[in-house]
C-alpha cells in the first residue's frame, strides 16, 4: 500500500472533546496532487496539522491516517521526527514569521539537511548545496544564503522556506495556504514553483487553500471542507464544471470574477457555524437555500452521485436541475460600466509627495500622484503593498501628512490637516470617513455596538433625540438587527464588524468613503456580502468610494474608474473596463495576469 | 565601523547621565539637615579654628557652583576626598570593598539566572501542568521572603545544624570565596528569581507559539536542536534586556544581604556611612555604584545587539 489513506479522521479539543473536523476521508497517490478547499473554521489546516503530527496542544487525532504503510496515528513523538520533513514536508501561510530570525539563509537550510548527510559533508560542500538548493528555488544570487530573513521580501523567504522544507526529500508535501500571505504577482510565482517542484521530484502534493481557483489550477482532485467535515469532492476540472453541493457552488459564485462585472454577486448569507454546533445536521442547512427538515435530521454521510464523485448533499439529485440554473444565470449577467471623468470634483490630489524617514534611510511612499474623484463616483486604487495607494488614501483621509503636493476636499485646502481651521476640519471628517482592513481594531472592544454609532450619530447632530431608533436605522441600513446595538464587538463575526464600521462612518453622512481593503480579511462567501452591500449603499446615498485594494476582481465589480499605482506612481489609469480589459502598461498586464484563474495554463508562461 | 560609533554613543551619553548624577550627589552635602559645617563636623569638636580648617578644605566660602566644579575635578580623578569617619581616602575604602560586592552580586545574578532559567523553561514547556503551577507557586514564596528572612533560614539550616558553609567571612581566594558566599548569593537570589522565572516563562511561551518552531519540527529537526536553538535562542533575546536590570537589584541587595553575613563589603560600608552621615563616603559610593550599574547596562546592550540581528540592523545602520 502506498501513498496517503485518511479513513474517518477525526480532530477533537482535548479536554471538552468539543469537535473541530470529522469524519475525513482522503486518498493520495503518489505524485498526486489534491487541494482541501474551504473558508476559515473549515477544518483544513486542523486536517494537514494531523496528518504531520503538529496539531497545537490539548487538540488530539483520532481515526485511521496510513502513509506508505506508516500508521501516522501510533506514531510517537520520537517517531513523528523520522517522518517529518523526510516523508511529509510542511510549507506554512506566512514566510515573515516562518524562518528563525537569528539565523542566516545557510543555516535554516543546512539546519534541515538530513543529519547523516549533513554531517557526512564537508563546509564546502555544504555551502555548494545550499546554492544548489537555492538555485532550484530559483534563487540564483548565491549571497542570499548569508543573509537574515529579515533581509529578504515575502516571495523570497517563501522560497528559502520551500527549498529548507524539500532539504530531506519528502514523499509528499503539505503546502498550507503557502501564497496567501504574499503580493498577488509573487502569489502565481510560488504556485508555479510549488508546482514544478512536485513534478519534477514526483512528490505528492496535499494544497490546503481557500481559494478554489487556485486549486484547480494546482490539483488533480479537491476536496471541500465546511465546518470541520467533506462536503464534496471530485476532479478539479468535473467540481468545476459542475459542482454538487450548494456550498461549493456558493463558494464558486461568491469569486468575483476579474473579467467582468456582474450585477450582483451570488453570496452566502450568514457565516460558518462553529463545527460542534451542526454536528447533528447538515452543517450547511443554516445557510443553504435549499434546506428541508430532512436535512436537518443527522449529518449526511458522503455518498458518490456520479462514478468518482462524492457529496454530502442529499438533495443533490432534485436540485442539481436548479443549482445548474442559478449559476448560469450568474455567469451570464455581465453590466456594462460608463465612467467619464465626472466635471465636479470632489477631491482633486495634485502632485502628492510622501516620503517617510527610517532612521538614516528615506523612503519615498509617493513620488508625485495627482488624482480626482468625482462627487458620488466609484473610483479604485490598486497596486500592492509598497505601492503608496495606503499612503495616499490615508492622506485623503487626513491621517498622514504630505511632504508636498496638494489635497483639495470640496473646495477645502486639505493638503495639510493640522493647518485647518476648527471648522473645516470638522467639515471635511463628515465629508470622508474612512474604512479599514481589520475592522475590529477600529471599534473600541470595551464599548456597545449601539453606542460607539450613538457616539458618531451625536457628532454630526449633537441634539439627536431618539437616538435608539436611529442606531436602529443605521444597523439595519447595513443589514443588522437592531439587537446588535447591545453586543460588543468581540461577540461579532468578521463581516459583521466590517458592517458596524460601515454604518459608523454612514452616521455623518460622507460624502466620500475612503476603503482600505476592506474585504481582505474576510472568507470569500462573506466577501460577496460585503462588496454587494458596498453596491447598495451607493446606490441608496449617493456616496463616492475610493476603494483601495490589490484586487483586481474586487475593483471589477464595485467601481467605474481605476488608478494603477506601482512604487509610489500611478502607471495607467482609465475606466475600470479600458484598464482591465485592454491594459496598455506591462504593470498592469502583470496584475491582470496574477489574478488567479481555474484555467490549466494560468502557472504556466506570462 | 558601526558598533564602535555606537559604543562611542552610548558612552557619551554615559557621561552626560553621570554628570547629572554627581550633580544630584553633590547637593546631598546641602540637601541634609543642618548647614553643610555642621554635617561635615561630625566627629571634631567644634571651634573657630576646626570651622576655618573644615571652610578653607571644603571651600565652602566658595559659590555653590565653584564648590561643585572643585568638587567634580577630584571625582574625575576619582578622588572624593576622605572618610569622616576613618579620614582614610574614600576611593581606597571602597576599592577595598567593592570585589565582595561584585562577586557577590554576579554569583547571585549566576544562580539567580540559572533557577530564573530552568524553572522558567521547565514551567513553559510544561504549561498549565502541576509541576507548572508549582514551581511558579514556589517562586512567589521566594518572592515574598525577604532576603535577610531566608539568609537566616539558610544560615541556621547549612551553617549551624548542618555545617556545611561557614557562617560569616568573605573568604580569601577563588574557591574559599565561593564557598564563603554561596549561602549569602543564594539567599539573595531566591528573592529575584522569581520575577527572572515569570519573564522566562512568558518568553518561552511567546517563542513555543511562532512558526518557526512548528516549522522546525516540521522538517523533522531534533527535539533537543529545536529547543535550544530555536526556542531559547530567540526566547533569550528579552531576557537579556532584563538580566542589566536584575544585576543591579542583585547590586543593591547585597548591601543589605552582607550585614546578615557579616560580609565586610560595600553593604557594610555604606550601612556605617548613612549611619555616621559620612558624606564623602556616601558621595564615593553612589557615584561608583551608578558607574557600576551603567557598565553591566552598557554590556547588556551590547549582548542583545549580539544576540539578535534585526535590532542590530536598526541600531547600527
Amino acid at each position: 500500500m502506498t501513498g496517503l489513506t485518511v479513513d474517518g479522521l477525526r480532530v477533537v479539543a482535548g479536554t471538552s472533546g468539543r469537535m473541530i473536523v470529522d469524519d475525513v476521508d482522503l486518498s493520495l497517490a503518489p505524485g498526486e496532487s489534491i487541494a482541501i478547499v474551504g473558508e476559515s473554521g473549515s477544518g483544513k489546516s486542523m486536517t494537514a496539522k494531523a496528518l504531520i503530527g503538529l496539531l497545537p496542544r490539548g487538540i488530539r487525532a483520532e481515526g485511521d491516517a496510513n502513509f506508505a504503510e506508516v500508521d501516522l496515528m501510533a506514531l510517537d513523538e520520537n517517531a513523528w521526527q523520522r517522518v517529518r520533513g523526510s516523508r511529509i514536508g510542511l510549507i506554512m501561510q506566512n514566510p515573515f514569521t516562518m524562518l528563525n530570525p537569528v539565523f542566516r539563509v545557510h543555516r535554516t537550510i543546512e539546519d534541515s539537511l538530513r543529519p547523516e548527510d549533513r554531517s557526512r559533508m564537508t563546509r564546502a560542500q555544504r555551502r555548494q548545496d545550499v546554492v544548489w538548493r537555492l538555485a532550484e528555488v530559483g534563487i540564483t544570487d548565491a549571497s542570499v544564503a548569508d543573509r537574515y530573513p529579515f533581509q529578504l521580501s515575502g516571495g523570497m523567504r517563501q522560497r528559502v522556506a520551500i527549498a529548507a522544507a524539500l532539504a530531506r526529500e519528502p514523499e509528499l508535501l503539505i503546502a498550507d495556504e503557502p501564497s496567501t500571505a504574499l503580493d498577488v504577482t509573487t502569489q502565481r510565482d510560488i504556485l508555479a514553483l510549488i508546482k514544478k517542484l512536485q513534478v519534477a521530484r514526483g512528490m505528492s502534493l496535499i494544497l490546503i487553500t481557500h481559494d478554489l481557483r487556485i486549486a484547480f489550477s494546482m490539483c488533480d482532485r479537491a476536496y471541500v471542507m465546511y465546518a470541520g467535515v467533506m462536503v464534496e469532492t471530485a476532479t478539479s476540472s468535473e467540481l468545476e464544471h459542475e459542482p454538487l453541493h450548494p456550498y461549493t457552488q456558493g463558494l464558486l459564485l461568491s469569486e468575483p470574477p476579474a473579467d467582468r462585472r456582474i450585477a450582483e454577486l451570488v453570496a452566502i448569507p450568514g457565516s460558518v457555524p462553529p463545527a460542534d454546533q451542526v454536528a447533528t445536521a447538515c452543517p450547511f442547512s443554516t445557510r443553504c437555500a435549499w434546506a428541508k427538515a430532512e436535512c436537518l435530521v443527522g449529518r449526511p454521510a458522503l455518498s458518490e452521485v456520479e462514478p468518482g464523485r462524492l457529496s454530502r448533499c442529499i438533495r443533490i439529485d432534485e436540485i442539481r436541475g436548479e443549482l445548474r440554473e442559478v449559476r448560469s444565470a450568474a455567469e451570464a449577467e455581465a453590466v456594462e460600466t460608463s465612467a467619464t471623468e465626472p466635471a465636479t470634483a470632489l477631491v482633486v490630489v495634485t502632485d502628492a509627495h510622501k516620503e517617510f524617514r527610517s532612521g538614516q534611510r528615506t523612503v519615498t511612499a509617493l513620488g508625485s500622484v495627482s488624482i480626482r474623484l468625482g462627487e458620488g463616483e466609484g473610483v479604485g486604487l490598486v497596486g500592492e503593498s509598497g505601492s503608496g495607494k495606503t499612503t495616499l488614501g490615508r492622506a485623503i483621509a487626513g491621517l498622514e501628512t504630505l511632504t508636498g503636493g496638494t489635497i483639495e476636499i470640496d473646495g477645502i485646502d486639505a493638503s495639510d490637516w493640522s493647518k485647518l481651521s476648527a471648522r473645516d476640519r470638522k467639515k471635511l471628517r463628515g465629508t470622508v470617513q474612512m474604512i479599514f482592513q481589520d475592522a475590529y481594531s477600529s471599534l473600541n472592544p470595551t464599548r456597545s455596538i449601539g453606542s460607539a454609532l450613538a457616539e458618531a450619530i451625536s457628532i454630526r447632530d449633537p441634539s439627536a433625540r431618539n437616538m435608539s431608533q436611529r442606531v436602529g436605522e443605521l444597523l439595519h441600513s447595513v443589514g443588522l438587527e437592531p439587537e446588535y446595538a447591545q453586543r460588543k464587538p468581540a461577540a461579532l463575526s468578521g463581516g459583521q464588524h466590517q458592517r458596524v464600521a460601515i454604518a459608523r462612518a454612514l452616521a455623518v453622512h460622507p460624502k466620500l468613503l475612503i476603503c482600505d481593503e476592506p474585504v481582505a480579511a474576510l472568507d470569500v462567501s462573506v466577501q460577496a456580502q460585503v462588496l454587494n452591500l458596498f453596491s447598495r449603499i451607493r446606490e441608496e446615498h449617493g456616496i463616492g468610494y475610493l476603494f483601495i485594494t490589490h484586487d483586481l476582481s474586487i475593483v471589477r465589480q464595485v467601481v467605474e474608474r481605476v488608478y494603477v499605482m506601482h512604487n509610489g506612481s500611478v502607471v495607467e489609469a482609465g475606466p475600470v473596463d479600458d484598464v482591465l480589459g485592454t491594459p496598455s502598461h506591462p504593470y498592469t498586464q502583470k496584475l491582470i495576469a496574477s489574478v488567479p484563474s481555474a484555467e490549466a495554463g494560468w502557472l504556466g508562461e506570462g | 565601523m558601526a558598533i564602535v560609533r555606537f559604543i562611542v554613543r552610548r558612552l557619551l551619553a554615559m557621561l552626560v547621565l553621570l554628570f547629572v548624577i554627581s550633580f544630584l550627589v553633590f547637593s546631598l552635602l546641602y540637601l541634609a539637615p543642618g548647614s553643610a559645617i555642621d554635617v561635615l563636623l561630625k566627629n571634631v569638636p567644634r571651634n573657630p579654628e576646626t570651622v576655618a580648617a573644615l571652610t578653607a578644605k571644603y571651600h565652602l566660602d566658595e559659590p555653590f557652583i565653584t564648590q561643585y566644579w572643585i568638587w567634580l575635578q577630584g571625582a574625575l580623578r576619582l578622588d572624593f576626598g576622605e572618610s569622616i569617619q576613618t579620614t582614610l581616602p574614600v576611593t581606597g575604602e571602597i576599592l577595598a570593598r567593592l570585589p565582595v560586592t561584585v562577586f557577590l552580586a554576579i554569583y547571585a545574578f549566576a544562580i539567580e539566572m540559572a533557577i530564573g532559567l530552568g524553572v522558567g523553561v521547565l514551567a513553559a514547556l510544561r504549561q498549565r501542568s502541576v509541576a507548572d503551577r508549582g514551581l511558579v507557586a514556589l517562586t512567589v514564596v521566594g518572592l515574598s521572603t525577604p532576603a535577610f528572612v531566608s539568609g537566616v533560614f539558610l544560615l541556621y539550616v547549612f551553617s549551624v545544624a548542618l555545617g556545611w558553609f561557614p557562617a560569616f567571612g568573605a573568604g580569601e581566594g577563588f574557591l574559599d570565596r565561593l564557598w564563603h558566599l554561596t549561602l549569602p548569593a543564594f539567599s539573595l537570589a531566591i528573592v529575584g528569581s522569581a520575577f527572572v522565572v515569570k519573564h522566562v516563562r512568558a518568553a518561552v511561551l511567546a517563542v513555543l507559539d511562532q512558526d518557526y518552531v512548528t516549522f522546525a519540527r516540521a522538517r523533522g529537526i531534533s527535539r533537543s536542536k529545536v529547543l535550544f536553538q530555536y526556542v531559547l535562542r530567540n526566547a533569550m533575546i528579552p531576557i537579556l534586556g532584563v538580566s542589566a536590570m536584575v544585576l543591579a537589584f542583585l547590586l543593591i541587595g547585597a548591601v543589605f544581604i552582607e550585614v546578615t553575613f557579616s560580609i565586610n563589603g560595600m553593604g557594610s560600608l555604606v550601612v556605617k556611612a548613612a549611619n555616621s552621615q559620612d558624606l564623602p563616603m556616601i558621595q564615593g559610593v553612589a557615584i561608583f555604584i551608578a558607574l557600576i550599574v551603567m557598565g553591566f547596562n552598557l554590556l547588556a546592550d551590547l549582548a542583545y545587539l549580539a544576540a539578535d540581528p534585526r535590532v542590530r540592523n536598526r541600531t547600527l545602520a
